[in-house]
C-alpha cells in the first residue's frame, strides 16, 4: 500500500489563498487505509479551512468529494462536473492520483497530502516501508526481509560496521535488516544463503533508467499504446 | 378508600424506606407479586430526608431501578400506604397477614396534589418533620409516592366546606379504617430504626438551644425542600454562620444512662458529608469542625473520602467526646473539650452545632416483632442470623437494612436484594408475555410529519432552580422553531411529572421531546419509557443535563450558567428535529449463569441460583473450592469457619444444577448481556469448553495483604492475624507459653501506597484479643491502633476487650511503632500520646492486622476480558456505590464478596445473595431487548481499511464476503468508537449520526433571539 501523511494546513492554505471555490478530493483506496486523505480527511481538512476562512474575515466555497480511486481516468472523469465549478482543487490522494486529476482538469490541483512510502501496517495506526520498488526482487534470497527498503545502506551481502545488538546505527528504533534476515535464515535453516554473495545490482529497473513504465500488451488497447507511442 | 387486593399470593415487605423500596423493586423485576405496606403516608423512609447522600453528593433515589419499567412496576408491586401489619399466622411459603389500613380521607387515585384542600384547611394537616416553617403540607417531600395529601378528619370542623374545595373531588369523609388478609408466603422486615432524639441528654443542649441540631435536621436545612429553601442559616437570627461543629457519637457508644453501647455506624460518613457539603456549597470560609473518638469510615473507598475532606476541603478534626455545649447571650454555642496532647480544657465557640446522632429502634418495631413472632437482639434490633444476616429467627421472615443493624444505605441495598432474593424463593415468577408489546400502547408513526417539539424541565430537588431560573430558559426554548410547548415541573422527578408530561404529548400531539434534567445514564430509560407509554417511539427524545452540567458546575457565574442553558437547551431541540423512531432487537436470554470464583460468596450465590433452576457453572482457580474462608477458623460471632466452608463445598458439588471448573479459568468471552458465550480453560488443557450463560457473578475475592512492614517476614515472631488465628487453632500451648502479645493496626492499609481501610481488621485483633485470653488468660494484649472501628454491634467485642484488660494504645503516622529484635526478644515501640513519651513493649508475638488487597493479576485479566471497570485500587467497581452496590455498569455482571471491597464472611454471604437475587431479575426476562443505538457500514463506501476491525473493544466487525466490514447489531454495544474512527465514513452510530450530532452544533451556534 502506498502510504501518505496529511500535510501541514498552512501550506495548503499558502496554495489555495488566492482562490474563493474550490473541491477538495479525497481517494477510497491507500490514502482512505492510512487515515490521510479518505473521506473523513475529507471532511476535516474542508472544515479547517472553512473556520480558518471565517476566521480570516475571507470568503471561501469548499465543495467535498472522494473517489472510489484517483489514480483511475475514469474515476477522476467522475469530477468533472464539480471541477467546472471551482478555482482550484486539492486533492488528498498520493501523488498519481493528484497527477491524474491535475491531468484531466484545467486548472490548478494542489497536494493535500505528502506521498510516504510503500509500506505495510503494523499495528493500528502504525506503518513502515517495506518496499522500494527495485523492479528486480530479492526477497526470494534474504528470507523474505527486503535489505533494499529495511536497510539504511541498501547493502546486498551482509551488515555494516554499524550494526549494533541488532540495532542500524541510525537509530536505536531501527532494526538492522541484515540481522533480520540473519535470523530469519537460521530460523528456517537455511543459513547457506548467506554464505552467497550477491553482485552488484542493476538499478536500471528500479528508476536509474528513467521515468518506469508497465505495458501489458495482451491488455493495453491498440489506441492507448498507438497514443502512448506518438 | 384504599383496597387492597387480596386474591393471589405474595411477598410483603413492610418498610417503605430506601430498602424496603430496594427489596419491592427487585421482586417485580423478579416478576413475583409483592405488596409494600408503610404505616406512614408516604413512601420514602429516611432516605428522603437527606439532603444530598456521599460520596457524589446528590439525590438520585430514581437510581434504584432503572431498568423496570412503570408499567411492569404496576403489573408486579401494589403499595399500600397507612397500612400496619397486625398479626402473622401460617408458616414459611403459606402465611397469612393480617392488615390494618388507617383512613386517609382522601383517595388517592384522584387526588392530584394542587394544595387546594391545605390553604383552605391548614389546621387539618400534618407537617413535615423537623423545622419547616413554609406553608403546611403533609407531603412529606416533594416527589411523594403516592402523590397525594391526607387528611386529619378531627380536626376539620365543615366537611363539605372541605370537599367544595377539592375539584378533583378527591375528598371521602367517611373513609374508614380497613383490615384486610392476605396470604403471603414471606415476609421482608424493612421497617428502619427512629434517630436518637438528642434533648433527653443534659449536656449538649439538643431541644433547647435554638442552634443545636441533630445531623437529620441539618440535612433538612441544607435541602431545597426544607425550610429555608436549602439556605445555610442559623435558626436563631437566619444568619449564615461562620464556624460549625459537629460532635460525633452523641447516645451511642456511650456508658451514660440515655446512650447506647453500640455504634451507629453511619454518623461519622455523614458528618464528613455535611462538612464537605457546608464548605462547597455555602462558603469556603465557613469554618467545619469535628469532634470524634474514632473516625469510622470503612466503607468501600470511604477512606478517602476522609482523606478528601481532610486535605481538600480542611475540615478540622479534633479527637474528643466534648464534655458540654453551652449558649451564649447572641445565641452561639461554647463547647468544652479537651485534647489528649493538653492537659486542660478548652473553650471555644461556635455558631452552630450539629449533634451526629444514631439510630435507636422504635417502640413500633419492638411491637412488631412481637406481633410477627421474631425474636430481638439485646439492643432490640431484630435478631438476625451470625452468617446469615438477613434471616431471623422465623422461618420465611427476613430482614434487611437497620432494623437488622445500624448501617449505610449501601449496606441496606445489599442486604435488600438479599431478603428479597431469599423470600421471592418461596414464590414462583409470572409467566412471561410477549413484552414489552404487550404492556404499551402501539407506536405512532411520525414519518412525514414537520417536527412538534415539546420541551420540558424536570428539576428533581430544586437542583436546576436553585441554580438557573427555568422561566427564562422557557421562554428561551419558546423562541426555537418548532417548539409547541415548554413547560416546567419543579420539585418532582416522579410520576406526576411524567403523567403530565405523557398527557402534553397527546393533547398537542407532540412527535419530539427534549427533557432538561439531570443525568441521562439514570434518567433516559425513564423518559424513554414514558414516551412508550405516550405511544411515540423511544428514540424520538432528547436529554439535556441542567443540573450535571449547568447547575452543579457554575455556582460562581450564574448569568453565564444561564446562557450555558440556553445553549444546550438550543442543542437538544436542534438535535431531536433530526431524531429517527429506531426499532429495538428483541433476543432470547440465556438462562444459565456463570459464577467466577469458588469462595463462600460464589458458592453461596451458585446454591441460590441453582436451588431455583438456573444451571450454573462455577469456575474456581484454585484446585479446590473453599477460597480465603479455608484460612479462617471461626468469626468473631463464634461460628465454625471450617465446618461452615465444607458443608458448602459439599452442597455445591452434589447439585445437580450447578457445574464445577476447578482449577479453572475464565479464557474467552463474547456475547451481549443476557446472551454471553464464555470458554473456561482447565488445568493445562489448551482447549475452551463454550459455555452459555444470561449473567455473570464475578465473586473472585481478593488476597491476604502480607506487606514488608514492622518485621513481618523478618522477624520470626511478627506474624499476621491469620497466621495467629491459625497458632490459636492448631497450637494452644504456643499461646499458654506467651506472656505479652501485641497487635499492630493497619499494617498495609490507610497508607500513602494503600490509602483505603480493609475493614476487617479491628474486628479481627479484637476476636484474637478475645480468644487470646480465652485460652491464657493471664496474656497481656496490646493492640496498638489509629482508629478503632468497631462498627455496629462489634462495638460490643470491643467493650468486653477493654473490660477484659486489652489495652488499646493509639497512633498516629507521625509516630509509627517500631519493631526490633534485641538479645532474641521482640521488643514494640510505641508512643503513648496520654503519657506523651514512647514507651516499649517486649512482645513474645507480634500480629499485624494486614487486612485484604486486590488481587490485582486476576482483576486485570478479568477486567480486560469482560471490559469491566476497576477501582483506583484494583477493586471492581459497581454501577452505583450507593444505589446499586452489587450491579456492575455493564448489564449482566453482579459483583459479590471481597472482590468487591474487604468484608467479613457475613457481610460477602449476604452479597451473594443480594447477586443471586440481582441475577435472577435479570433471568425473569426470556427476552433482551438490544439496544437500537448500534453501527451500521454502508458497503459501498466501505474501504475494507480495517480500522473498525481493530478498533472495536469488543471484536465485533469483521470483513466479511462480500468485501466489506460487518457489523452484528446483536453484538454492537453502541459504544460508537468504530463510527468515529473510520476514514471512509462508512460507519454510522445509529441515534447518534452524523445529521444529528451536526444539527446540535448548529444549534449551540445559532442565535434566535
Amino acid at each position: 500500500m502506498i502510504t501518505a501523511e496529511q500535510k501541514p494546513l498552512q501550506e495548503i492554505l499558502g496554495y489555495i489563498a488566492p482562490y474563493e471555490k474550490i473541491l477538495v478530493v479525497g481517494c477510497n483506496e491507500c490514502v482512505t487505509v492510512c487515515a490521510a486523505g479518505g473521506r473523513k480527511e475529507v471532511g476535516l481538512l474542508s472544515s479547517a479551512i472553512r473556520l480558518n476562512s471565517a476566521k480570516a474575515g475571507k470568503k471561501i466555497e469548499v465543495l467535498e468529494h472522494t473517489l472510489e480511486r484517483q489514480c483511475d481516468p475514469e474515476y477522476v472523469d467522475q469530477l468533472a462536473e464539480l471541477a467546472g465549478q471551482v478555482d482550484a482543487v486539492v486533492s488528498l490522494a498520493c501523488g498519481c492520483g493528484i497527477q491524474t486529476v491535475a491531468s484531466q482538469y484545467p486548472i490548478p490541483v494542489f497536494p493535500g497530502v505528502n506521498t510516504k512510502f510503500m509500506g505495510a501496517s503494523e499495528s493500528q495506526g502504525i506503518w513502515a516501508e517495506r518496499c522500494m520498488g527495485c523492479g528486480d526482487c530479492m526477497l526470494g534470497i534474504t528470507g523474505g526481509i527486503c535489505p533494499i527498503a529495511r536497510c539504511s545502506k541498501s547493502i546486498m551481502n551482509g551488515p555494516c560496521g554499524g550494526s549494533v545488538n541488532g540495532k542500524c546505527e541510525i537509530s536505536p528504533d531501527v532494526d538492522c535488516a541484515w540481522q533480520l534476515i540473519w535470523d530469519r535464515l537460521v530460523e528456517l535453516g537455511l543459513q547457506d544463503r548467506y554464505e552467497e554473495l550477491v553482485a552488484a545490482k542493476d538499478w536500471r529497473p528500479a528508476g536509474g533508467g528513467g521515468p518506469r513504465k508497465i505495458i501489458r500488451e495482451d491488455l493495453a488497447s491498440s489506441k492507448i499504446i498507438t497514443e502512448d507511442n506518438a | 378508600m384504599q383496597k387492597i387486593k387480596q386474591d393471589e399470593k405474595r411477598v410483603l415487605v413492610i418498610g417503605g424506606g430506601v430498602g424496603g423500596i430496594k427489596a419491592a423493586l427487585d421482586l417485580s423485576e423478579s416478576r413475583k407479586k409483592v405488596l409494600l405496606i408503610d404505616s406512614d403516608y408516604a413512601i420514602g423512609g429516611l432516605m428522603t430526608q437527606l439532603d444530598r447522600t456521599f460520596p457524589t453528593n446528590n439525590c438520585d433515589l430514581c437510581t434504584v431501578s432503572p431498568h423496570l419499567s412503570a408499567a411492569s412496576r404496576e403489573k408486579f408491586l401494589e403499595v399500600s400506604t397507612m397500612t400496619e401489619l397486625t398479626s402473622l399466622s401460617g408458616e414459611a411459603g403459606n402465611f397469612t397477614a393480617t392488615l390494618k389500613t388507617a383512613p386517609r380521607f382522601i383517595d388517592i387515585d384522584k387526588c392530584t396534589a394542587c394544595g387546594e384542600c391545605l390553604k383552605k384547611f391548614p389546621e387539618a394537616v400534618r407537617f413535615n418533620p423537623g423545622l419547616d416553617p413554609r406553608a403546611p403540607t403533609c407531603m412529606r417531600y416533594p416527589q411523594a409516592t403516592p402523590y397525594a395529601y391526607s387528611i386529619d378528619m378531627e380536626k376539620v370542623d365543615d366537611v363539605e366546606a372541605l370537599k367544595a374545595v377539592c375539584k378533583a373531588g378527591a375528598i371521602i369523609p367517611d373513609d374508614t379504617e380497613q383490615e384486610t388478609q392476605i396470604n403471603v408466603a414471606s415476609v421482608v422486615l424493612s421497617v428502619g430504626a427512629e434517630m436518637f432524639d438528642p434533648s433527653v441528654l443534659d449536656n449538649y443542649g439538643g431541644g433547647k438551644f435554638d442552634n443545636v441540631l441533630p445531623g437529620l435536621e441539618y440535612e433538612r436545612i441544607m435541602s431545597a425542600s426544607g425550610p429555608f429553601q436549602g439556605n445555610l442559616v442559623r435558626k436563631s437570627d437566619q444568619q449564615r454562620p461562620k464556624k460549625v461543629a459537629w460532635i460525633q457519637c452523641v447516645g451511642s457508644r456511650g456508658i451514660n444512662v440515655d446512650d447506647v453501647p453500640y455504634c451507629s455506624s453511619v454518623c461519622c460518613m455523614y458528618a464528613l458529608k455535611e462538612a464537605i457539603v457546608t464548605k462547597e456549597r455555602f462558603g469556603d470560609d465557613i469554618e467545619t469542625t469535628i469532634f470524634y473518638m474514632d473516625m469510622r469510615t470503612s466503607g468501600k473507598d470511604y477512606e478517602q473520602y476522609f482523606n478528601r475532606a481532610k486535605e481538600d476541603f480542611g475540615i478540622r478534626l479534633i479527637r474528643c467526646k466534648p464534655h458540654t455545649v453551652i449558649e451564649l447571650p447572641d445565641k452561639s454555642l461554647e463547647i468544652t473539650y479537651a485534647r489528649e496532647e493538653l492537659s486542660a480544657m478548652e473553650k471555644e465557640e461556635f455558631d452552630m452545632v450539629v449533634l451526629s446522632t444514631g439510630f435507636r429502634p422504635s417502640q413500633k418495631t419492638i411491637d412488631l416483632a412481637g406481633a410477627i413472632g421474631i425474636d430481638l437482639n439485646e439492643h432490640n434490633f431484630a435478631k438476625s442470623g451470625t452468617i446469615d444476616p438477613v434471616t431471623t429467627s422465623k422461618d420465611g421472615v427476613y430482614v434487611c437494612g437497620v432494623f437488622e443493624s445500624p448501617k449505610d444505605i449501601p449496606e441496606t441495598m445489599v442486604q435488600a436484594s438479599a431478603a428479597a432474593s431469599l423470600a421471592g424463593m418461596t414464590l414462583d415468577s409470572e409467566e412471561w408475555v410477549n413484552e414489552p408489546v404487550s404492556l404499551y400502547p402501539p407506536q405512532r408513526d411520525v414519518d412525514g410529519e414537520a417536527p412538534k417539539i415539546g420541551f420540558f424541565v424536570v428539576d428533581c430537588d430544586g437542583e436546576i432552580d436553585q441554580a438557573l431560573d427555568i422561566d427564562k430558559i422557557l421562554e428561551n426554548a419558546k423562541t426555537n422553531p418548532d417548539v409547541a410547548v415548554a413547560e416546567a415541573f419543579k420539585l418532582s422527578c416522579s410520576f406526576e411529572a411524567m403523567e403530565k408530561i405523557e398527557g402534553l404529548i397527546k393533547e398537542h400531539n407532540l412527535n419530539r421531546v427534549v427533557i432538561g434534567s439531570g443525568s441521562p445514564r439514570i434518567q433516559e430509560s425513564m423518559f424513554q419509557d414514558m414516551l412508550r407509554r405516550a405511544g411515540l417511539n423511544p428514540y424520538l427524545l432528547e436529554l439535556v443535563n441542567l443540573r450535571d452540567q449547568n447547575a452543579w458546575v457554575h455556582n460562581d457565574a450564574p448569568a453565564k450558567s444561564l446562557e450555558k442553558a440556553f445553549r444546550l437547551v438550543q442543542m437538544g431541540i436542534s438535535g431531536v428535529r433530526k431524531a429517527k423512531p429506531l426499532t429495538e432487537n428483541m433476543l432470547p436470554t440465556s438462562q444459565n449463569a456463570l459464577v467466577v470464583g469458588g469462595g463462600v460468596t460464589g458458592m453461596t450465590s451458585a446454591l441460590e441460583l441453582a436451588d431455583q433452576g438456573t444451571l450454573t457453572y462455577l469456575v474456581e482457580k484454585a484446585p479446590v473450592l473453599g477460597g480465603q474462608a479455608l484460612n479462617l477458623s471461626q468469626t468473631i460471632e463464634g461460628d465454625d469457619v471450617a465446618a461452615f466452608v465444607k458443608g458448602l463445598v459439599d452442597k455445591v458439588s452434589a447439585h445437580e444444577n450447578i457445574k464445577v471448573f476447578t482449577d479453572a479459568v475464565v479464557a474467552e468471552h463474547t456475547g451481549v448481556p443476557g446472551k454471553f458465550t464464555t470458554g473456561i480453560k482447565t488445568g493445562a488443557d489448551s482447549a475452551c469448553e463454550q459455555i452459555d450463560h444470561g449473567v455473570t457473578i464475578l465473586a473472585t475475592g481478593a488476597k491476604p495483604n502480607r506487606p514488608a512492614v514492622y518485621g513481618l517476614g523478618e522477624l520470626d515472631n511478627v506474624m499476621t492475624q491469620l497466621d495467629l488465628d491459625a497458632v490459636l487453632e492448631n497450637d494452644e500451648s504456643k499461646i499458654k507459653a506467651m506472656e505479652q502479645v501485641v497487635m499492630i493496626q493497619c499494617a498495609g492499609s490507610r497508607e500513602a501506597d494503600n490509602p483505603n481501610c480493609s475493614r476487617i481488621c479491628c474486628q479481627a485483633a479484637v476476636k484474637n484479643a478475645l480468644r487470646l485470653l480465652e485460652v491464657n488468660p493471664d496474656i497481656e494484649v496490646f493492640v496498638l491502633y489509629r482508629d478503632m472501628r468497631t462498627y455496629g454491634f462489634w462495638e460490643d467485642y470491643y467493650k468486653t476487650a477493654r473490660d477484659k484488660g486489652v489495652k488499646f494504645i493509639r497512633f498516629d503516622l507521625e509516630h509509627r511503632p517500631v519493631v526490633r529484635e534485641e538479645a532474641g526478644k521482640t521488643i514494640v515501640r510505641a508512643h503513648d500520646f496520654i503519657l506523651g513519651q514512647d514507651i516499649e513493649i517486649e512482645a513474645d508475638c507480634v500480629a499485624l492486622s494486614t487486612g485484604f488487597v486486590a488481587d490485582a493479576d486476576t482483576n486485570n485479566e478479568l477486567c480486560s476480558l469482560f471490559h469491566l471497570p476497576k477501582t483506583e485500587d484494583g477493586f471492581f467497581l459497581e454501577d452505583h456505590v450507593k444505589l446499586k452496590p452489587v450491579d456492575m455498569a455493564l448489564h449482566g455482571f453482579f459483583l459479590a464478596g471481597t472482590a468487591h471491597s474487604p468484608k467479613v464472611i457475613r457481610e460477602s454471604i449476604t452479597q451473594a445473595h443480594a447477586v443471586a437475587g440481582r441475577a435472577r431479575t435479570m433471568l425473569a426476562n426470556k427476552e433482551i431487548t438490544l439496544g437500537a443505538a448500534y453501527a451500521t457500514v454502508d458497503p459501498v463506501m466501505c474501504a475494507v481499511c480495517l480500522i473498525c476491525v481493530r478498533a472495536c473493544p469488543y471484536d465485533v466487525p469483521f470483513i466479511n464476503n462480500e468485501r466489506h466490514s460487518e457489523i452484528d447489531p446483536a453484538k454492537c454495544r453502541g459504544c460508537g468508537i468504530c463510527a468515529a474512527e473510520c476514514p471512509a465514513k462508512a460507519i454510522q452510530l445509529r441515534a447518534w449520526e452524523d445529521d444529528q450530532i451536526i444539527a446540535k452544533i448548529d444549534g449551540l451556534f445559532e442565535r434566535y433571539n
